[in-house]
């Protein structure tokens, strides 16, 4: 028995440390699943669960034609964790070469990361394909990658002003647009990123994802430009740069009756897929056509003609004294590129009469003159969508000194984009309705019906029948004017107005030897399908330098570029320019009925009338009617 | 030296030892080996019919254990393969998805018009003349010059050339014979 003791007390102190054991165990559990419950269960989900964004997609930006001018696709960016490093040396000598970086400075950055603590460091952002995958395959444990995406721009210059482009803001952040529609529409382009909930095992390997919140993608964007004409026009521009000495120039071809713009070029222009670089022109990312107002010069002589057509007894065939050559204006003699002694008023646009204009102007009024100037658009933003816009510059009559209505009416002491010069064409073009120019076609929110946008109401700046009568004398200008043999069209009437203004040197306070060559035009001159600005800014030579002769033949190329595209049927035959001598042009008097039926394009609200202008059109293919 | 040490115990210890304390003799000195043959054949086990019970009980419960657990684990386990596979199907759709984001830049790339001039060049493409351009419409007139030919005013300066039904420049037109300008 005193063996027996002995064994069952041993057992029993064995009990007890067992049951001391099972309640440690037991208390501990209570301590870590009640008390701590709620302590462990977040950091068990700091370290299991992640919340991921998940980015969404950035909306696409196409051309009329429906192909992309600008498409993200996904990327990977690599970072480090540089207090994983052993040895930063190594680790430059692996990444560098893989990466195209220089391998002294990625060691540098590597050790200031370490020195100063930190467990995150860039290395190398939206890398491409082939370089993430030989990243990947080194396996090593301090590199990361990171889902990101990257914007490409397929077209590179083509449009890129008005495409714009995109840039980081800060490293961490997200790419913004910073010009053209990316700015504009960035909000709507970026869309809106989601989140997700993943579930890593102890090797963080993602075993399950859950989605908290749908990433909403960006909508997609449809230009109203042309692709084919933009490039057309780019190039002819790019010419017509180099030829004329030209330091800057803009085209903008626009429909007059829906304001869409067709093509809007600049030179100098930029690569939307390469960052700035320091030998860049400053004017490269800048979208002239719209941010840059110049002074026209005599392509605003149309505003004065016209204000003359609606507020005086002026009609086309009035003479006009154009002072043989000069006029003393309050003091100021201002002298004319020809001498004439009197001219018809049509004779005066179409010889570009500056005497001739300022003799108009002063018949006109301060008043009307400037209010026909607001009428048009000029001195406010023409409202496109795209950023930077410049109103121009129109001072105040009030402002105006005394000699200033002869300035204004050959188009000096006012300044304008080539878009507005544009719109104000299109208001002639059109039958005198001033439109918003439209650079959106269509915006496609995925999952949604594409909304297809409609031109907003057009203002009317002008009668319809001082627009026929304007252009009528426009079409003079191109057949015996200072655009003949410059600016006609094989197989197409046009007309147009040139613009030669002198450009003033602010630092001198005197007027240089180069000019602002610009021409505003429209074809066919009896039913307009594209209105085209023309600009060059800084061109020299002379009278070689002139609108006419520089800014006309680019007028004609893009033109006969736009009807082609566009299908527009010919309306006069090829060899009508060259060899028939076209008899002299003879006004209309009267157009009250024209007038009527060109408004009713147009609904009382000044909107147009879709349904009417397609039944136009197909007429309009009609030859013989 | 166990003699000497038996002498030296024996001087100094007397006859207080005895023969127990004396080194035994060598192995098989003075053993004699008997091996005793049994002969079990005719052992037989007697029945447990409880102990047969108990280990069918221990398999079935095992056996039960392990199912049990089995089919606690498994649904887990196919879950979390489940997962992998989504992972990887959704890694697959996002490449996919990228692939074809890809080629439609790439497609973007060769229709070009930049690209598209460059190999009308090389294929020595050009424009036609004007006067080549035919209109594929209704009526007789089939190019320009025809439908040129058809009008009465086609060589005039005026805006009213090929003006159709109802435009301005028509109007004016017609506006203009009215008044006897034609």
């Amino acid at each position: 028995m005193p063996e027996e003791t002995q064994s069952t007390r041993r057992l029993l102190w064995l009990l007890r440390l067992l049951l001391i054991w099972v309640a440690a165990i037991f208390g501990r559990l209570l301590w870590l699943q009640v008390i701590q419950h709620d302590d462990l269960l977040k950091l068990a989900r700091e370290q299991q669960q992640k919340m991921r964004p998940i980015p969404a997609m950035r909306g696409t930006i196409f051309d009329r034609l429906g192909q992309p001018l600008a498409k993200t696709l996904p990327a990977e960016s690599i970072c480090v964790n540089p207090q994983r490093i052993p040895d930063a040396g190594v680790a430059a000598d692996l990444l560098a070469p893989l990466l195209d970086l220089d391998r002294a400075n990625l060691r540098e950055r590597i050790m200031a990361a370490k020195r100063r603590g930190r467990g995150f460091l860039w290395v190398k952002r939206k890398v491409s394909e082939e370089e993430a995958e030989s990243v990947h395959s080194l396996k090593l444990e301090y590199v990361e990658f990171r889902p990101e995406s990257r914007r490409f721009y397929p077209h590179g210059t083509l449009a890129s002003q008005v495409v714009g482009s995109t840039g980081m803001v800060d490293e961490d952040d997200v790419e913004k647009g910073n010009a053209g529609i990316e700015m504009a529409f960035d909000e709507e382009l970026s869309g809106r990123p989601g989140l997700e909930r993943t579930y890593t095992d102890v090797k963080q390997n993602v075993y399950d994802s859950v989605v908290a919140r749908d990433p909403d993608p960006g909508e997609d964007i449809t230009l109203t430009i042309d692709p084919n004409l933009q490039y057309l026009a780019e190039k002819e521009l790019d010419k017509t740069v180099a030829s004329s000495h030209a330091k800057t120039g803009s085209i903008v071809a626009m429909d007059p009756y829906t304001g869409e713009v067709l093509a809007m070029a600049n030179f100098p222009r930029f690569d939307s897929n390469l960052p700035p670089s320091p030998g860049e022109p400053a004017e490269a990312r800048s979208n002239l056509a719209v941010t840059t107002p110049f002074e026209p010069g005599s392509v605003f002589k149309t505003v004065t003609l016209s204000a003359a057509l609606e507020t005086t007894t002026l009609r086309p065939d009035s003479i006009i004294n154009c002072g043989n050559g000069s006029i003393n204006l309050f003091g100021r003699i201002i002298h004319d590129h020809n001498s004439y002694p009197a001219l018809s008023m049509a004779d005066v646009l179409a010889k570009s009469s500056n005497i001739g204009a300022i003799n108009i102007g002063l018949k006109v009024g301060e008043r009307a003159l400037y209010e026909y100037v607001r009428r048009f658009g000029f001195g406010e933003k023409t409202g496109i969508d795209l950023p930077g816009e410049s109103a121009g510059v129109v001072r105040r009559v009030e402002q105006w000194t005394p000699s200033s209505i002869g300035s204004v009416a050959m188009g000096h002491e006012v300044s304008a984009t080539a878009v507005q010069l544009a719109v104000a064409g299109a208001a002639i073009a059109n039958g005198g309705f001033r439109l918003r120019p439209q650079i959106v076609l269509a915006r496609h929110k995925p999952g949604q019906p594409e909304e297809r946008l409609t031109p907003e109401k057009g203002l009317r700046a002008i009668a319809g029948e001082t627009a026929v009568t304007m252009r009528q004398m426009m079409e003079g200008v191109v057949l015996h004017g200072t655009g003949k043999g410059l600016a006609n069209l094989r197989g197409y009437t046009s007309g147009g107005k040139t613009g030669s203004a002198q450009i003033y040197d602010l630092k001198a306070h005197v007027y240089t030897h180069s000019y602002n060559a610009s021409f505003l035009g429209f074809a066919p001159v009896a039913n307009p399908r594209i209105v085209i600005a023309v600009t060059l800014n800084g061109t020299t030579g002379g009278t070689a330098g002139y609108g006419g002769p520089v800014a006309a033949p680019v007028f004609r190329e893009v033109a006969m570029a736009a009807l082609r595209i566009l299908d527009v049927p010919k309306d006069v035959p090829d060899e009508s320019v060259s060899s028939v001598t076209p008899p002299p042009v003879r006004f209309v008097p009267e157009f009250q009925r024209v007038h009527s039926l060109t408004e009713s394009r147009w609904d009382s609200g000044g909107n147009l009338d879709r349904r009417s202008f397609l039944a136009g059109a197909q007429r309009r293919s009609q030859p013989g009617l | 030296m166990l003699n000497r040490l038996w002498e030296r115990t024996k001087r100094g210890g007397g006859s207080s030892l005895d023969e127990s304390t004396r080194i035994r003799s060598f192995a098989n000195e003075d053993i004699l080996f008997y091996v005793k043959r049994i002969d079990n054949s005719g052992v037989v086990r007697a029945a447990d019919p409880a102990s047969r019970s108990r280990a069918l009980k221990l398999t079935g419960s095992m056996f039960g254990a392990a199912v049990l657990l089995i089919g606690i684990l498994l649904p887990g386990a196919y879950g979390l393969m489940a997962g992998y596979h989504i992972q990887s199907l959704e890694r697959e759709n996002q490449r996919l998805a990228a692939e074809q984001a890809s080629l439609e830049l790439e497609e973007s790339k060769l229709l070009s018009p930049a690209r598209m001039e460059q190999l009308a060049r090389e294929q020595q493409f050009v424009d036609p003349a004007p006067q080549k351009v035919v209109y594929l419409l209704d009526g007789p007139a089939q190019n320009a010059s025809d439908a040129a030919g058809l009008l009465p005013f086609a060589h005039g300066g005026h805006a009213g050339r090929f003006a159709p039904e109802g435009s301005p420049a028509s109007l004016a037109d017609a506006a203009f014979a009215e008044q006897g300008g034609r």
